[in-house]
Formats: structure tokens, C-alpha cells, sequence
């Protein structure tokens, strides 16, 4: 078996097609051939307002049933905060009682002498994630966007969408983060670092108002100061003390001071979507996405990413496809394959233990 | 149609037809492996002949089971010659020839997204905990309850409701005869939410409580919202009765009409007579199918990526808990989830590491790349302690329901532990297996510890409604790996003190061995597997639960992979304070059960 069990990509450029689906109720707001940027609102779909309802019978004093004859307004009418729904003159015509909405909205139902009013709708809306150009798009489905562009998919992100220059502040992995190397011109950027995030870079981060930070690891003890940062944030390697792959930091070096997109969003699978960062690019051509996926073999050659330790998030290259198991230091015998680091060393991983990179 | 799709088309009386008589193909579609197992007419009995496994394919690129499926069943192929799919990838059924195609094939899965559920009810601690239990029977994700307990407007219910954009509401509440009113109000609730909703996004109902009310919740939901609805028994007839096994059957069918739209599952599920069952549900079937045949109580845990199952067989009920976001890849974060102290992972450590962070941080990378596998000593050892609190916390949570039985204290006398799952099955050495669910569940008495290293539990019990006779001939012909028989003990003694001697005298030996067993110790006593052999034990300051508080027992025992184990570290026992001691005993431990010399 030589089988990937998961698949990313790191590479310089390629064609990249994103399919944005849609709620139910989306509707895109972007026409075909259209130039997106990342931070377009290709689509919006209206979310559901706040709900209340109106007992009728309770407030007219009088059987439920009974009191839905005494309605003013029908179902669909928008109505006002305060506005009359219902009214009924009480047996000696003296008195109007009435029962009002308590808020703006529109009646949605009326059954069993109660109104349901459902408050001013909200909207979502769907951004592009992806600078590029609009390609199809349908009502309730989907908006496909392509480009051409550097893409890096990393081990974990959160936070979401951000879109802006790429200050690279290392030149060389490392494990040592010297939290005091922030400037004015770290404002507003998206700020790399070839090393460990901690939680003095992170507060130099928050201060000096980044729009998205990458790091190559962080330790999971810090996931909970994370949940106040506005930014996105991105590991490249994963959790723990791991210095960034020289690969990526290469790619993200060559892209210095470029333009680039982050798209942080969680998953609970991190197999189906990895954070990716997206570096447009106006040149180049590449139709990899459209390879097929029956090629996702490992073969001799073919660049893998390696996911356990102490190597966690390196990338090498496949030397060697060995016919037999091999037993690890675990003592467990696996298949797998023989994989060159950077670094000169070759060392035996098993398929379970990397990734395929496209 | 499936037994399952004709399930929830209202079909009352599912056709089960002829027993197959041919070869048998069963696919498991699991989160990280999908396994196929070819079993097989040999010499007029039913054999496991082979087995497949791949990559699951149902994440990008491929978004497709099928890719897996076809890469395990060509495995199969490879090993036993047996055409089993066409030029393009179908399924060839039935047999068409000699080594051509297959009779019977049969499907689980428990890979992919579980069903969004609201669950409705009444009382917290009585239809509310039934539906529960009901619910843990399958991959269902519960996103919110409304029960009496439920502080919220109907206002604010109906907004919950929208939001949580359900697939299913599962509805129980009310014992046959009893109150109408209260459960009433709650449909009145749910009703308002569905038809506030889009029509093609209503969810289904699936309705298990009192039976008075089922007409009536039908009209109501049905003829006047439109929304889908299923009635089951009722999971609590009366205060003191649970009927769980109805409202289990039609979440295992929904869980199936729910693959059909996942990329691959549809031709998958064509393919097959049952549908795709939950494998938890399937691997329940085959510890009862156990139970029944050998008479016996059985615990079956099957620790698995994204999900843990404990199923068990108990005094004549039978109970099933999936455990939906515990599990030792994709269910990681459930343990952390209720924010373990670090020191009930790393007292099972021979080593210190270097700082907490690290512990953590292996648990997370774990969860963000679920198929890896320990590499090294070092992290076995992590993993295999995940694996001890990923089952302690699965037992604790499933015991709340095993009726008679203590929520805390010792573990109910089960006669046989069943594992299944890479972690607990395919250890580089079966010590490792036992040595983990003895400490995770610190069973008293006499057990049976048996492994399943092929994955066939699940796909014995998927088999079953088409062939009991393929079932029983292959655990009759041994599917799976008795680790060998163990006798814990309670009490405590002085570390070092001889607390144990006996004799094991194998059958036919002219001899019997003649041993000591000191306190704080595990050890094995060498037996070969299968055969039988007489072990005669003399306890001091310990006791063997086993009718009374004899000081002298004689018991029938068979060897097993690791022959017989004699667990004399007592129960409960507590770890030493000082680190060196404690990795002293726990490297002890590990090199009695593996045999293996450690650093």
C-alpha cells in the first residue's frame, strides 16, 4: 500500500479553484468573470431574525381561537414595535383591549391564538477568501472562484479571513523568539516568523495591531489566550516547540512584501480543509488542481510532509519505497517509505505518518 | 431497496430471504482505515479468508469512499485470486463463477459528518437520560435539548432550534397513559420552529415517547407542518421499563439515508442487502451474538479514531454508548475536553517529559493529524495512556445506564472484554492490550481478554441478519486472538509482599508449576494458546472475587497470547509521589506484560 492517507500542498504556483458554498439561502452578489479579492462579499443569505410570540387569547382576555378573529394584521405584514395585532371591544363596549407586537418584524404564523413575529432578518455574508476571478456561481450553491497563485496549506489556523502584505521576519528556522523585533511597519501586516509563537510575540502582535500572524508552532497552552486576538493566526508545523519547514519558509521569503491571503477558517476534520496562505500570482499557469486523484500515490521523488516527531511538519522527499514493513522504534511494523529531510538525513516514515504534497 | 431504506419507507416486516450460501464480502468505512474481510466456504465451514485495508478516501482529493473501498478489496484480490469488482470498480454480485464476484455484501461505516440532533423530552433523569441512550447508540451529534429543566422561552427554543439547524429531532417524553399536556406544549414548540423553517430544510422527526400521543404528534407535524416523521416504541413505557432497541433501529436507518448523500456511500449502499449500518450498532450485534453463544457477560470496547463504542451484554440486557467525539485521533480533543489534570496522563509514563505543554501538545497534533502512529517508544507510551483515559471516561459514561450497576467503584464482572480499534487490537505486542484496558478498567474477578486485530467484530455483526451461520462458523473457527485469562485482585498488602502462590498445571503435564506473586505486580504465567491447564491459587491479604472470600481457588483456565496474567497490584491502587519510583513501576508493568527489556 502505497496510498496517501492525506493530502496539502506547498507550492510555488499553481491553478487554484475554490468552490465557496452557499447556504440555502445565499445569493451572490458578484457576476461571471468578475476580478474577487479576498476579502470580497461575493454572496450574502439572510440568517433568521429573533423570535417572540404574541398570546393572543392571554391579552384579549378572551379564548384563543376567538381572539384570532379579532386580528388587524394578517401573516407576511411587517409590523412596528408597539403596533396593534388584534383588538377586541370587551361586552359593554366600554373598553378596546388590544395586543401589540413587542417588536419590528413581520408576523410569520399565527395558530392556536398565538402570533409568532419574527424580528428584522440578519446577513451573512460570504467572502471570497480568494483573490482571483468569478468562473460560476449558483443561487443556493456555490460561487467558484480560480486563480493562479502560491499556495501553502499549514498544519492549523484560526480566526478567519485576512488579506495584506507579508512582513517575513526570519530569514532562518528557529526555535529562539525574540518578541521585541515589532516596528511601525509590522501595522496592519501579516507577520511571519520562521519560529515558535509565544506569548510575548503574541502580545507585541495584539499592540501593534497585525492583520494575521504565521509562526511555525505554538505551544496548545496558549489556544485560550487566543479566543480575545481579532487576527488570524497560523502554524505551519503544529502544536509544540517545531521550527518552520525550510520550504515553506523558503516560498514565504520569495513572496516577501507581496500581497497575500490567509484563510484561517476551523475545521473539525483538518483533513478535509487545511488553513492555506494564497499568494496571487499574474503569470503562470497550472492545472493541478484538475489532476486526478487516483495519482496520489507515493513514488520515489514525490515531496511529503512528515508528521511525527521530532521531524513534525518537515518536508522531504521520497528516496525509497521499500516492499517490506519495517518495524519502528514504537516496535510496530508499517509500511512506508524511505524520505530524504532537508537537512541530508534520510529517514524511514511511515505512510500514516505523511502527508502527500501537490 | 435496503433492509434499512425499506426501514424508514414503513415497510413493517423487513424480508430477510434465503441464508447465503457463498462468499461474503463486508466493508467497514472508518475515519482513518477502511477495511474490507472476505469470508469464505472452506471444507463445508465458514472461514475469515482475507482481509484488505486502505486509506478512508472520503476527505479531498478524493471525496470519494469508493477510492478506499476499491483499494481494500483489491487487496483481497491480490491475496486470494477472487475477481470481486469489474474493469469499472463494480461490485460483481451475485457469484457469478468460480472465484468471480461475491453472494452477500454487507456494509458499515462510521467515517464522516454525524446527524445534527436536537433531542426533546421531559424529565431530565427519566425519558430525557433513555434518549439519551438511545441517541449514543449511533454517530449522532446532540446540539441542544429541551426538556421541563429548560428555563427558555418557547421564544428563544424556536430560535435555538433554528440555528442549530438539526437533521433530526428525536422526540421522547411521557410513559404509555401517562401525562399528555407537558409533551404537547413541547410539539407545539417544535412545530412553530419546522414550519418557520425552509421546506427542504425541515428536519426529520423521529418520535419515542408516549404512545397515546403518536397519532396525534403525527397529524400535528405531518398534515399541518409537513415535516418527515418516524414513530418508534416508546424508549421508557414505564418509570421503571427502557426499551431502547426501536428507536435504535431507525437511528441506525437515518444514519444510513444520510451516507447515501455522502460521495461514494450511494453505490456502496446499492451494492449491499442491510444499507450501511453504524459499525457501533453492527459491532453491539456481535457482542450479543457472543454472549448469546458462549452464555456469557462480554464488555466490547472499540476505540477508534473519532469515536469510542462501548458495548456490553450484562445479566440478559443488552447496552450500547458511542462515545461521538472521544476517540484517539479525530476525538482527541475529547479528552482534553473536560480538562484532565495532566498527571492522569503522564502517571502511566516511564519518563518524564520535559513539561506539561509537552503532553498536551502531543494529544492536539493528534487531533490535527489523526492517522498517525507512534513512531517511537516514547510516544506509544503517550498514546497507550490517551488510550487508558479515552476507555476510563467511555466506561464511566456508558455504567450511568447499566441497570443495578454502581455509577463509580469496581467494574461489574463481565466473563469476557472484547477490543477492537488499530490502538487496543494491533499493539506491537499484545501486553500492551491488556496491559492498557486492565488499567483503564480495573476488572476484579476472573476475565477473558480477547483481541480483534482483523476488524471482524463489526463486520460479524453486519453479516448476521443474512447469514447467523457464517457468524457462528467463524468465531467457531477462531476470528479472534485470546490474549488469555486474567485474575485481578482487591485489597491492599505491602508492596513486595508475596500475596499470591499457586500451581498451573497444564493438561497432560506431568508436573504443575509452582509460583509466587508478589503485591504491586502483574506477571505472566507462560501457557500455550488454546490449551487447558488447572491453576490452583493461595491468596494472602487479597481477596478473588469469585463466590465469597475464599483463601484457596481451583480454576479451569486455557492459554492464551499472553498465557495466563495474574494482576495482584490490587484495587484501587495509588501511584507513588516520586517520579522515579513511579516510572520504575510502571516500566515493571510494561516489561512483565511485554516482555520486552526497557531503558
Amino acid at each position: 500500500m502505497t496510498s496517501a492517507f492525506s493530502f496539502s500542498r506547498v507550492t510555488a504556483v499553481t491553478g487554484i479553484r475554490r468552490v465557496r458554498r452557499l447556504p440555502s439561502a445565499g445569493v451572490p452578489r458578484v457576476s461571471l468573470s468578475q476580478p474577487v479579492k479576498a476579502l470580497d462579499v461575493i454572496a450574502v443569505a439572510e440568517t433568521p431574525g429573533i423570535f417572540r410570540m404574541v398570546k393572543l387569547g392571554k391579552q384579549l382576555r378572551t379564548d384563543p381561537k376567538y381572539a384570532e378573529t379579532c386580528m388587524i394584521k394578517r401573516v407576511g405584514d411587517v409590523v412596528q414595535k408597539g403596533e396593534v395585532l388584534a383588538l377586541r371591544r370587551t361586552s359593554l363596549g366600554m373598553r378596546k383591549l388590544r395586543a401589540v407586537s413587542p417588536i419590528d418584524g413581520r408576523i410569520m404564523e399565527v395558530d392556536d391564538g398565538q402570533v409568532v413575529i419574527e424580528g428584522e432578518r440578519g446577513y451573512q455574508e460570504i467572502y471570497a477568501s480568494v483573490p482571483g476571478k468569478v468562473v460560476a456561481m449558483e443561487v443556493g450553491e456555490h460561487v467558484i472562484i480560480e486563480t493562479n497563485a502560491a499556495l501553502i496549506q499549514i498544519a492549523w489556523g484560526l480566526g478567519g479571513l485576512a488579506w495584506g502584505t507579508l512582513k517575513l521576519m526570519d530569514t532562518e528556522p528557529g526555535l529562539d523568539t525574540d518578541a521585541k523585533r515589532f516596528n511601525i511597519d509590522h501595522r496592519g501586516s501579516i507577520v511571519a516568523i520562521g519560529s515558535p509563537l509565544t506569548e510575548d510575540f503574541l502580545k507585541g502582535a495584539i499592540d501593534i495591531r497585525v492583520k494575521g500572524l504565521i509562526a511555525s508552532s505554538m505551544h496548545s497552552s496558549l489556544l485560550p489566550l487566543l479566543s480575545k486576538v481579532e487576527f488570524p493566526i497560523g502554524l505551519t508545523q503544529g502544536f509544540g516547540v517545531l521550527p518552520m519547514s525550510e520550504r515553506i519558509l523558503g516560498l514565504l521569503s520569495t513572496y516577501n512584501g507581496r500581497e497575500v491571503a490567509l484563510d484561517m477558517s476551523f475545521s473539525p476534520d483538518w483533513r478535509n480543509v487545511r488553513p492555506e496562505i494564497i499568494i496571487p500570482i499574474t503569470s503562470g499557469q497550472s492545472s493541478a488542481d484538475a489532476r486526478g486523484a487516483e495519482q496520489y500515490e507515493f513514488r520515489v521523488g514525490q515531496q511529503a510532509r512528515v508528521l511525527q516527531a521530532p521531524y513534525l511538519g518537515e518536508i522531504g522527499t521520497v528516496t525509497e519505497l521499500p516492499d517490506e514493513m519495517q518495524q519502528l522504534g514504537s516496535g510496530l511494523w508499517m509500511s512506508g517509505a524511505q524520505i530524504q529531510m532537508s537537512t541530508g538525513e534520510t529517514i524511514f516514515v511511515p505512510f500514516a505518518n505523511l502527508e502527500y504534497l501537490g | 431497496m435496503s433492509l434499512l431504506s425499506n426501514l424508514l419507507g414503513g415497510t413493517e416486516e423487513v424480508t430477510k430471504g434465503s441464508e447465503v450460501s457463498g462468499a461474503i464480502l463486508s466493508v467497514d468505512v472508518g475515519s482513518v482505515y477502511t477495511r474490507a474481510i472476505l469470508l469464505d466456504v472452506v471444507d463445508g465451514m465458514y472461514r475469515f479468508v482475507a482481509r484488505g485495508e486502505a486509506p478512508t478516501t472520503d476527505i479531498p482529493p478524493w471525496n470519494n469512499v469508493l477510492e478506499g473501498v476499491g483499494r481494500a478489496v483489491r487487496d483481497i484480490t491480490t491475496a486470494t485470486g477472487r475477481q470481486i469488482l469489474d474493469d469499472e470498480g463494480e461490485l460483481i454480485i451475485p457469484e457469478s463463477a468460480a472465484f468471480l464476484g461475491v453472494s452477500c455484501f454487507t456494509a458499515t461505516a462510521s467515517a464522516g459528518k454525524p446527524v445534527r440532533a436536537v433531542l426533546v423530552g421531559l424529565m431530565p433523569d427519566v425519558s430525557l437520560s433513555s434518549g439519551k441512550r438511545a441517541a449514543e447508540s449511533s454517530y449522532l451529534l446532540l446540539t441542544d435539548t429541551f426538556s421541563l429543566a429548560d428555563r427558555r422561552s418557547p421564544e428563544q427554543q424556536i430560535e435555538a432550534l433554528m440555528r442549530a439547524r438539526p437533521d433530526l429531532i428525536l422526540i421522547v417524553g411521557g410513559t404509555d397513559g401517562g401525562a399528555v399536556q407537558s409533551i404537547r406544549k413541547q410539539i407545539d414548540t417544535i412545530a412553530m420552529a419546522c414550519d418557520l423553517m425552509e421546506r427542504d430544510r425541515r428536519p426529520t422527526i423521529l418520535y419515542a415517547g408516549n404512545r397515546d400521543l403518536h397519532g396525534e404528534i403525527e397529524t400535528r407535524l405531518v398534515d399541518d407542518v409537513g415535516v418527515n416523521f418516524i414513530a418508534a416504541d416508546n424508549v421508557r413505557p414505564t418509570l421503571e421499563s427502557e426499551q431502547l432497541n426501536s428507536a435504535q433501529t431507525y437511528l441506525a436507518a437515518l444514519y444510513h439515508r444520510q451516507k447515501l448523500h455522502s460521495g461514494g456511500f450511494a453505490d456502496m449502499g446499492s451494492w449491499s442487502k442491510g444499507g450501511i449500518y453504524p459499525t457501533a450498532h453492527s459491532f453491539s450485534r456481535a457482542v450479543h451474538i457472543l454472549s448469546e453463544l458462549d452464555e456469557q457477560d462480554i464488555l466490547g470496547i472499540d476505540l477508534g479514531s473519532a469515536s469510542t463504542t462501548v458495548a456490553a451484554c450484562l445479566k440478559g440486557t443488552n447496552y450500547l454508548n458511542v462515545m461521538g467525539s472521544l476517540g484517539m485521533g479525530h476525538g482527541a480533543r475529547g479528552l482534553l475536553a473536560s480538562k484532565p489534570k495532566i498527571e492522569s496522563l503522564t502517571r502511566w509514563l516511564t519518563y518524564e517529559p520535559d513539561s506539561a505543554d509537552d503532553v498536551l501538545d502531543y494529544v492536539w497534533n493528534k487531533w490535527l493529524f489523526p492517522q498517525i502512529v507512534p513512531a517511537t517508544k516514547n510516544s506509544l507510551e503517550m498514546e497507550m495512556a490517551m488510550a487508558r483515559e479515552i476507555i476510563r471516561n467511555a466506561a464511566l459514561s456508558a455504567r450511568s445506564g447499566w441497570r443495578g450497576v454502581q455509577p463509580r467503584g469496581p467494574l461489574p464482572a463481565f466473563d469476557t472484554i472484547l477490543l477492537t480499534g488499530s490502538t487496543l487490537a494491533q499493539p506491537p505486542h499484545y501486553g500492551w492490550s491488556a496491559l492498557v484496558v486492565l488499567d483503564a478498567l480495573l476488572p476484579l474477578g476472573i476475565t477473558r481478554i480477547v483481541a480483534d486485530p482483523y476488524g471482524l467484530a463489526a463486520a460479524l455483526g453486519g453479516v448476521a441478519p443474512f447469514s447467523p451461520r457464517a457468524v457462528v462458523q467463524v468465531l467457531d473457527t477462531g476470528a479472534f486472538v485470546d490474549l488469555g485469562t486474567v485474575i485481578s485482585v482487591s485489597g491492599r498488602a505491602r508492596r513486595g509482599d508475596v500475596v499470591i502462590r499457586g500451581k498451573l498445571k497444564p493438561v497432560g503435564a506431568n508436573q504443575a508449576e509452582v509460583f509466587e506473586v508478589q503485591y504491586g505486580s502483574i506477571v505472566r504465567l507462560p501457557l500455550e494458546y488454546g490449551v487447558q491447564a488447572e491453576l490452583s491459587l493461595q491468596t494472602h491479604h487479597v481477596d478473588i472475587d469469585v463466590g465469597g472470600r475464599r483463601r484457596s481457588h481451583k480454576f479451569k483456565v486455557a492459554g492464551g497470547e499472553l498465557g495466563v496474567i495474574l494482576d495482584a497490584r490490587g484495587r484501587p491502587w495509588r501511584f507513588p509521589r516520586d517520579a522515579e519510583q513511579r516510572h520504575e513501576m510502571n516500566r515493571e508493568w510494561q516489561r512483565s506484560m511485554t516482555q520486552e527489556e526497557l531503558e
